[in-house]
């Protein structure tokens, strides 16, 4: 069986074997989840370590035909821009177990979930089919539907639903336009969902000398709209909700504070660059002919998400609910490095996809960790906390500069490059930018201060500091967020290669 | 014996052996009383077992026009196998259920039969006189089963409207019927068919009988609209569904839907896309089609959302999809090259998927009502700590009905969507497409009061009963994998939906 099965599949080994545990043995039940989640991980740092770097195109593919009515192919298959997602799942969901362990209610359905989650998330950045891809993206709604809807917090159900529903809406819009895409080229290949494939057909936007939608009825115009503008905007649509774009980022305040501290980590760290994986995979990589008459707007979107989540950060009382804002911020980044289509651009879009997913992972674990003990979450509730917890408020800075994009810092490498990259295409859209900067570093200071500085709260002061466990879970985020920081060439050695094919279709 | 007899007999084997089930169960029901419940349900899902058996094994591709009457096609094949192995189910089911009273459950058997046997018939005819008769067969045996539980206020009062309204529906198409007797002189519907095209063709024949046409087809279509439960002949749904046993529920959600279904697809691919149909009228029929596929799903989902009931949250989920299942005959006459086959395809097969889940939804809904008396969803909070795997089957079973994978929900919805953005009903996808947003949320509601409500305390309920339980869990479970199953393979069943197409 090849590797890239094997990584998307290993966790539901761990379903059968958690199901055989009775429900009262919980610790075994964690201790199983925990084990099975360490064999993606494995073998992912395995296919990290074997991936080559100079290679162009896909490694490690997989392709059996699956659906013969259809043309439809299990494919798999990773390049320089997954292969990093798909080792940031694999980690994160690792230590989900370890930051879950403190839950009691229904330990084995949480766990079960968890590893059904990792299957749709892992398959989503392996798959390089449409079809198969549309199936894993909806596949890992369900398990987190339900990771929130149970386990979360007090207005969980509310969260959860909306969630799905933003997701949903988006996503069948994104099955409206691969459908039509199907429809258009199912007479000019045998694999009409092959990413490669349409790719190929697709990059100059004709098809047998015709513009795509030709073969359609009303020759795919609709409403004056050439048929494969139509189907940019659906999936764009389909992803920027998963990402999310200000204005339709309202699910994510709400589910990212009521899921419980290991799923909120999960959503930030990695469900949220499923929506740039795929912006950057299909819309760039597919429709290059199209996307560069949306490149304004998407840097106008990346730009007002980067400055609003900022500025609605800074007004959060809650402190989840301010990490959570920051991501509506830091995704803009990506958006804006993406719509310039600039080397430094790309680079930078991609790294800050790994960069935030390490740093918001640790920052929502880090607010996970004072929750546990305070069973509060209002900034000014707290005070003086370095001096009870000192270990604790030394992981806090060092997750709040990263995510501030201080130099040495994975996250000042890539807003560096993000900047850089559109500062070529858009000079004033990139100057405005800066100002999300300023804020970001403004409000993560102040609550470090209110939180951590000044007179210690009285109620706290015998607050003990992380233990084992918890450091356990902060400190690979931590070590990551530094030495990408350090030697980014780590990462961006691995997605190069791509990101210049990916750049070439512009030039 | 004449050998075109013989032949003919042969053909209808499936059916004699309904029939044959329904005396033998009736006897057996006389002979042996409430004392023997076991004997007869074996007896009842051994006929029906052999009635699907002689389905399969007759050869379909072969003509079969039997008595002149009916066309026992590869068409007809795939709905008669639909109906009969849903109302094996459903027996089977009604054996178990609680909420029905022990002294007239034996005579539930051979009535529900008897709605299969005019299910088969309806979906096999193109003859307007049996069309008629083998629909009042189905309805007139569903009013009696919809009044079940005859000490129950609710079930009476659905019975009677059930009753009231399809009475009206009945007349309303027999009297398009007699127009259409009028115009072509035939009873046929491709004799009718052709008559209607030529009225068209020929100018001299003049608006009258243009306006005859438009009238008779405005009946007909309301007739065919009452059965399917679509919108606006869906008033009687909501309260018979919630009124009804059940296991009734269950019948009029499944194999009467498909039924209505199976004539409506027959009636419209033979009366108005005959070869010769002008193409402006067909236009017009899908467009019509097409809008009132738009306002059934969403009106549907819209008040599904606002049910408390269970049953009654099914029954407008039951008109959305009645809905979707428009859409397919919407891209039949959408008047596009192949789209005949495209949509009659789509419709086959979002059929065959709802059938998988709809059915499989009803037997949980069934189960827990068995065990916990719930019924409605505030009934249904924290179920799902005590029965985690029914609560977990019924998730399945919503996903698949909401459109989603990994169930074959959304290989259906995949097929209605290629076809109807194949026909250039760009509109009408989308709207079919965010109105499985609307559905997936009442859906979940389900999902919410089982799982995210309620305490997590583990609650017994009552022990299984009545014959084989076990059984009725086990198809439940069977109806989940295949639900899943056919997501990822669904091969076969597009093979199948292929083969039979008319």
């Amino acid at each position: 069986m090849d590797i890239l099965t094997l990584i998307t599949f290993s966790p539901l080994i761990g379903v059968l074997a958690i199901l055989l545990i009775p429900s009262s043995k919980k610790d075994a039940i964690r201790t199983a989840a925990a084990a099975t989640l360490l064999v993606p991980l494995i073998l992912a740092t395995r296919l990290w370590i074997d991936f080559d770097t100079a290679a162009t195109g896909y490694q490690y593919v997989t392709q059996v035909d699956w659906i013969a009515a259809l043309g439809v192919q299990y494919h798999l298959g990773i390049d320089g821009l997954s292969v990093p997602l798909v080792w940031l799942t694999t980690l994160l969901l690792f230590l989900a177990p370890f930051a879950a362990w403190n839950i009691e209610k229904g330990v084995k359905g949480f766990m079960l979930l968890l590893c059904l989650l990792e299957v749709g998330i892992l398959g989503v950045f392996c798959s390089l089919d449409l079809f198969l891809f549309y199936v894993f993206w909806e596949i890992m709604l369900l398990p987190m539907y339900f990771l929130i809807g149970i386990w979360g917090g007090a207005r969980r159900e509310y969260a959860a639903i909306k969630f799905f529903l933003y997701t949903l809406a988006g996503s069948v819009l994104m099955l409206l336009a691969i459908i039509a895409l199907y429809l258009c080229v199912r007479d000019t290949t045998a694999t009409p969902f092959s990413i490669p494939v349409l790719s190929d057909l697709l990059r100059d936007g004709m098809l047998n000398g015709e513009p795509f939608g030709a073969n359609l009825v009303n020759g795919g115009v609709i409403f004056g709209w050439p048929f494969l503008k139509w189907v940019f905007v659906f999936l764009f649509i389909g992803f920027a909700i998963k990402v999310p774009i200000v204005p339709l980022h309202t699910w994510l305040p709400d589910a990212h504070v009521e899921a419980p501290t290991s799923i909120s980590m999960i959503l930030a760290g990695i469900l949220l660059k499923l929506g740039t994986y795929g912006i950057l995979r299909v819309n760039l990589g597919m429709l290059p002919s199209i996307a560069p008459d949306f490149a304004t707007i998407g840097a106008v979107i990346g730009l007002v998400s980067i400055v609003y989540g900022a500025f609605v950060a800074m007004a959060q009382t809650d402190f989840k609910r301010m990490v959570a804002y920051s991501s509506v911020s830091h995704m803009g980044y990506v958006l804006l490095g993406a719509s310039a289509f600039t080397s430094a651009g790309l680079n930078g879009a991609a790294m800050q996809m790994f960069t935030h997913g390490t740093s918001s992972a640790l920052l929502f674990l880090l607010v996970g960790v004072v929750y546990d003990r305070a069973h509060h979450r209002e900034i000014e509730g707290f005070g003086g906390l370095a001096s009870v917890a000192p270990v604790y408020t030394g992981i806090t800075t060092l997750g709040f500069f990263a995510a501030l994009g201080l130099p040495g810092m994975s996250g000042f490498v890539s807003e560096f490059l993000v900047l850089t990259g559109s500062w070529d295409k858009f000079p004033i859209l990139t100057s405005i930018a800066v100002i999300g900067i300023v804020i970001t570093a403004a409000f993560l200071l102040w609550t470090l201060q209110r939180v951590f500085l000044g007179p210690l709260n009285e109620k706290y002061k015998d607050m003990p500091d992380v233990n084992g466990r918890e450091i356990f879970t902060l400190a690979p985020l931590a070590f990551l967020c530094i030495l990408l920081g350090v030697v980014p060439m780590l990462l961006l050695g691995h997605m190069d290669a791509t990101l210049e094919q990916l750049r070439q279709l512009f030039s | 014996m004449d050998a075109e007899i013989v032949n003919d007999l042969h053909a209808l084997a499936p059916e004699l052996w309904l029939v044959a089930t329904i005396v033998v169960t009736v006897v057996a029901d006389l002979v042996f009383g409430a004392s023997r419940r076991a004997l007869l349900g074996t007896l009842a899902l051994a006929g029906v077992g052999m009635a699907l058996w002689t389905l399969l094994g007759v050869d379909s591709g072969a003509d079969a026009r039997t008595f002149g009457m009916l066309s026992l096609d590869g068409y007809a094949g795939f709905f008669r196998t639909l109906i009969i192995a849903g109302t094996g189910v459903i027996i089977l089911h009604g054996l178990v259920f609680r909420g029905m009273e022990e002294s007239s459950r034996n005579e539930f058997v051979p009535m529900l039969l008897g709605t299969a046997l005019g299910g088969c018939l309806l979906v096999s005819t193109d003859n307007l006189v049996m069309l008629l008769l083998s629909m009042e067969l189905l309805s007139l045996n569903s009013y009696l089963l919809a009044a079940w539980q005859r000490k129950e206020r609710r079930s009476s009062e659905a019975a009677l409207k059930y009753l009231v309204y399809g009475a009206m529906a009945s007349a309303l198409m027999v009297f398009g019927f007699s127009l259409f007797y009028g115009l072509s002189g035939s009873l046929s519907m491709p004799e009718v068919g052709r008559a209607i095209a030529a009225t068209w063709a020929d100018p001299t024949a003049g608006y009258a009988s243009q306006l005859a046409v438009v009238v008779a087809s405005l009946l007909v279509l309301a007739g065919f609209g009452f059965k399917i439960a679509a919108f606006p002949f869906h008033f009687w749904a909501p309260d018979v569904y919630e009124g009804s046993p059940t296991p009734v529920t269950t019948f009029l959600a499944v194999s009467s839907k498909a039924a209505g279904f199976g004539v409506l697809v027959r009636f419209v691919d033979s009366v108005y896309l005959c070869e010769t149909a002008n193409a402006d009228w067909v236009a017009r029929i899908g467009w019509i089609l097409a809008v009132l596929s738009a306002i059934t799903m969403t009106f549907g989902n819209v008040v599904a959302v606002l049910q408390r009931n269970v049953k009654r949250l099914l029954a407008y989920s039951s008109i959305a999809h009645a809905g979707y299942l428009l859409m397919g005959l919407a891209v039949m006459t959408s008047g596009t090259p192949d789209g005949a086959r495209q949509g009659m395809d789509a419709v086959m097969f979002y059929m065959a998927t709802y059938y998988l889940a709809t059915l499989g939804a009803f037997g949980c809904v069934m189960a827990l009502a068995n065990r916990f008396g719930a019924e409605d969803l505030s009934d249904y909070e924290g179920l799902a700590w005590s029965a985690p795997w029914t609560s977990s089957l019924l998730v399945v079973f919503l996903i698949s009905l909401t459109g989603l994978p990994p169930t074959v929900g959304f290989v259906g919805k995949f097929w209605l969507f290629d076809a109807s953005l194949k026909a250039g009903l760009y509109w009408l996808a989308i709207v079919a497409a965010l109105n499985a947003v609307v559905a997936l949320f009442y859906y979940l509601k389900l999902a919410r009061a089982l799982f995210l409500r309620g305490e997590t305390t583990h609650v017994e309920g009552l022990k299984g009963r009545g014959v084989m339980p076990w059984l009725a869990q086990a198809t439940l479970v069977l109806l989940a994998f295949a639900a899943v199953w056919y997501c990822f393979a669904f091969d076969g069943l597009a093979e199948w939906v292929e083969r039979s197409l008319l």
